[in-house]
């Protein structure tokens, strides 16, 4: 029988001190509450100079964090992305320590090799039993796959499970073990399910997506990527869950039958492997609420840690043995790097992922997105902040044009062949400045707020703070 | 006399605000691309309102993120509203 | 031009991507979509933005005509409209509610005043007639063969059926007859016919049998709504496959033989079959 204690008694127990490092993750997507009730008392119990190492952060999760920053109870973040309130907060210098970006790979990697030791784990589980299992897929807000947690409950020092459904039964699923839980807290919710669940994630019926998707598929086909038992993973932008719904049809009309897809889950592909089309699901974080109950009733839905999904040092690991990713940016430069962080102006507008994972892995990597939005481009001359390296990045899909790698000459070929009409780069870049007019790109001098690091830990580029008055 | 708009505030428009058509000439931009574009859409609205010889009037331009030409439009429609009066 | 997507004049976000969707054509807007109190910004938004857009659409390899639908006879705003498109650069106007002779003659006569004044060819405007209403459709030949501009009829099934009463997705058999009546009228001064427009976004079944419809009525193309209406419109209006095959032989054929009849495959081919064999092969190279 694993121990019960109210969240304070958890906190007193953990031997946690200022200036030591927790972790939570980010399951509950925009449903979190946990992250602000944990920081919140964190707070009142007098916690200072704590170091933040999160799967990312999103929704009500930010202004928790920010409340934190101000308060000095946090001074170091470690993510692979960040909303608003908190991204304009860094922007604006608030924090003490540059902010660490790294992917989920890399977050996995630098936890095992002990580069980020963690002191606390705080582990919300949509259920545990009395013995200490937790599931992400029974009780009241489940959120499916624990993917994230699997690094942190296995070493950190000191694991604290918090949940709002004590089942007297034994899981039947069980995603993290007792032997790996040392408390378990009991709350009135752990979330919202609604907003972790669903809303965020709906089928998009903007033209110019659907145009790029299109052109994406048709990208794929000339590839010769679409081959029986072929191994598929898109991102979570519009586009590529567009992606996916035109490949359902397309894989249903042509009787092609995949390997595997993974990566973040959606009841789509739920659909997908239960129709046959792929074998097995690679559960990283389930993105809606069918396919968090799946993880549990389907066997070909299996739940991946983020090591086994991304970390550098498996060679085997589920990212490397893609044939293709579909993911989308905030901006690509003329050597192909990859922006998913910050926009063009500079402000933090999203996350790192398993982007620069993925698309190390892939045999094939498509990175989708139209060539503006609003007036701003999205191909510069150069990116203001680099996530993924061009050498990764295959072939850039937008409404006004394709391009190719040049480093990739059998698929520029391929795509000539099929009669896509792939230009330079350079030429996409001119069309689209053409219409928006040349910006004057964020100068790089200032204090650096900002960090992105690749999967090994290395650092890749800095995010320098913008003291300019937006309005 | 009030001050005349034309133009509208949605993604890729701009709207241009006319007030004051007895003072100086003075130029007021804000936009959601100020770092980006905030140099260029004055100079846009400059490069136009010296072709025209207008030379009284206050321009406030309110951008969200509207190309060159939008930008223009919006400047000529606002003019001719005010009929003459500049 | 199998298809037109219609695109209100005053949104610059829409009209920037308008082309783009593989329409054949894209009509900007000035009537409907735009009130009263916004005729004057979306002028000037027309001739701003057009030269803009032409350049995009070049630089992309894109081959999409522009037509620009102007304000009916019954308003203050047509002149204006007119003058602001001819300003553009725009050489086809589709104009509501044409009724009679006398409306084409009108709108022509305005029409060379404005290419005069802008030293343009007389005649290089063209028109795309609406037809609209039951008198439109009675006075359907009269109306074609009034001015050499007239390039096209273009249908309005929603006010027609609101004259007779009748609720647009009741009313297939009722629209046989002016179907009908302008695709004769068009085909006998050698004008395209577009159908009208299908404002249920959420049938997409429907739309398919309205536009198949109309072209087994002898339509050559339909005008839509929203971009996701377009790549089943260009299919309807396609000639498939098989037709172009057939219609390539027979001309291929016609080149080798002196007389005006044939043989081709074991069959008679007369001159009707020749005529459409090129005109199919004309539609295919569009």
């Amino acid at each position: 029988m694993k121990e019960v204690l109210t969240l304070k008694e958890a906190i007193a127990r953990s031997g946690l001190t200022s200036g030591m490092r927790i972790s939570f993750h980010h399951h509950l997507r925009l449903g979190d509450r946990v992250v602000g009730l944990v920081l919140d008392l964190l707070q009142e119990m007098h916690f200072a100079d704590l170091t933040l190492c999160v799967s990312s952060i999103m929704g009500e999760a930010c202004e928790a964090v920010l409340r934190a920053v101000r308060a000095g109870v946090v001074t170091r973040i470690e993510t692979t992305g960040m909303k608003s309130p908190l991204s304009e907060a860094v922007l604006n210098n608030e924090l003490s320590h540059p902010v660490v970006f790294r992917t989920h790979g890399g977050r996995a990697r630098a936890i095992e090799e002990g580069q980020t030791p963690v002191d606390v784990a705080f582990i919300a589980a949509s259920a545990a039993d009395r013995q200490g299992n937790l599931n992400g897929t029974s009780g009241p807000n489940p959120f499916g796959s624990m993917g994230y947690t699997h690094a942190d409950a296995e070493y950190a020092g000191y694991v604290i499970a918090i949940t709002d459904f004590l089942s007297e039964e034994p899981l039947a699923y069980q995603s993290i073990k007792a032997k790996l839980v040392d408390v378990l807290v009991k709350v009135d919710s752990i979330g919202e399910s609604e907003q972790v669940g669903g809303g965020s994630l709906r089928v998009s019926q903007n033209p110019t997506e659907h145009l790029i998707a299109e052109r994406t598929l048709a990208v794929m086909q000339a590839a010769g990527t679409l081959k029986p038992g072929f191994n598929y993973q898109a991102g979570s932008g519009g586009i590529s869950l567009l992606v996916t719904s035109l490949l359902e049809q397309y894989m249903k009309q042509h009787a092609l039958q995949g390997g595997f897809a993974s990566g973040g889950i959606t009841g789509t592909l739920v659909r997908m492997a239960k129709e046959g089309l792929f074998h097995t699901l690679w559960d990283v974080q389930s993105f809606d609420g069918e396919a968090a109950l799946s993880v549990a009733e389907n066997s070909f839905h299996k739940e991946m840690s983020a090591s086994l999904y991304a970390n550098p040092n498996n060679p085997a690991c589920i990212a490397h043995q893609l044939d293709v990713m579909v993911l989308s940016a905030t901006e690509v430069d003329l050597d192909f790097n990859v922006n998913s962080v910050s926009g063009t102006d500079g402000r933090i507008l999203g996350a790192l992922g398993g982007g620069p994972d993925t698309a190390y892995g892939a045999k094939l990597t498509i990175v989708v997105l139209p060539s503006f939005r609003g007036r701003i481009p999205m191909i510069n001359k150069e990116v203001n902040l680099i996530c993924t390296p061009g050498r990764d990045v295959d072939v850039v899909v937008t409404e006004r044009g394709i391009a190719v790698n040049p480093n990739r000459e059998d698929l520029l070929k391929a795509l000539k062949q099929a009669n896509l009409k792939p230009i330079a780069i350079e030429e996409l870049m001119m069309r689209i400045h053409a219409l928006t007019g040349e910006p004057v790109l964020p100068g790089k001098e200032g204090s650096v707020v900002a960090v992105v690091e690749d999967r090994y830990g290395k650092k890749l580029s800095p995010l320098y703070s913008s003291l300019d008055s937006q309005d | 006399m009030d001050a005349v708009s034309a133009g509208a505030m949605q993604k890729g428009d701009v709207l241009v605000t006319i007030s004051e058509p007895g003072c100086e000439r003075t130029i007021e931009v804000r936009s959601t691309v100020q770092g980006l574009y905030g140099r260029r859409i004055e100079a846009v609205c400059k490069e136009l309102l010296d072709d025209l010889h207008i030379v009284k009037g206050h321009f406030e331009v309110v951008d969200q993120q509207a190309f060159d030409c939008v930008i223009r439009a919006r400047l000529r429609c606002a003019i001719a509203r005010m009929g003459g009066l500049l | 031009m199998r298809s037109w997507l219609y695109t209100p004049a005053n949104t610059p976000s829409r009209m920037i991507n308008a082309g783009i969707y593989g329409s054949d054509g894209v009509v900007f807007d000035l009537e409907d979509s735009i009130a009263p109190d916004q005729k004057d910004e979306a002028r000037f938004l027309l001739e701003e933005m057009l030269p803009f857009i032409a350049d995009d659409r070049q630089r992309q390899g894109i081959l999409c005509r522009l037509a620009v639908r102007i304000n009916g006879l019954d308003t203050a705003w047509w002149q204006a409209d007119l003058s602001a498109c001819l300003h553009a650069g725009v050489q086809l106007v589709r104009v509501p509610k044409v009724e009679s002779q006398a409306d084409v003659h009108r709108i022509s006569a305005y029409l060379d005043q404005l290419e005069a004044e802008l030293k343009l060819p007389q005649g290089t405007t063209k028109i795309q007639a609406l037809l609209e209403t039951p008198l439109a459709v009675e006075y359907a030949f009269l109306i074609a063969s009034a001015s050499a501009r007239i390039v096209a009829f273009s249908f309005g099934a929603e006010d027609y059926c609101a004259a007779l009463g009748l609720r647009r997705k009741e009313a297939s058999l009722a629209l046989d007859y002016p179907r009908s009546r302008i695709a004769s009228a068009a085909a006998a001064f050698g004008l395209e016919a577009y159908d009208s427009v299908w404002g249920f976004l959420d049938d997409q079944a429907g739309l398919i049998e309205d536009a198949k419809r109309s072209r087994s009525l002898g339509f050559c193309g339909k005008s839509v709504i929203h971009p996701n209406q377009i790549k089943a419109i260009n299919e309807v209006f396609s000639f498939s496959a098989q037709e172009v095959e057939e219609a390539q032989r027979i001309v291929e054929a016609v080149k080798l033989t002196s007389s005006g009849v044939l043989a081709e495959q074991g069959r008679m081919v007369d001159k009707p079959v020749v005529l459409w064999a090129r005109r199919v092969l004309e539609g295919r190279t569009q």
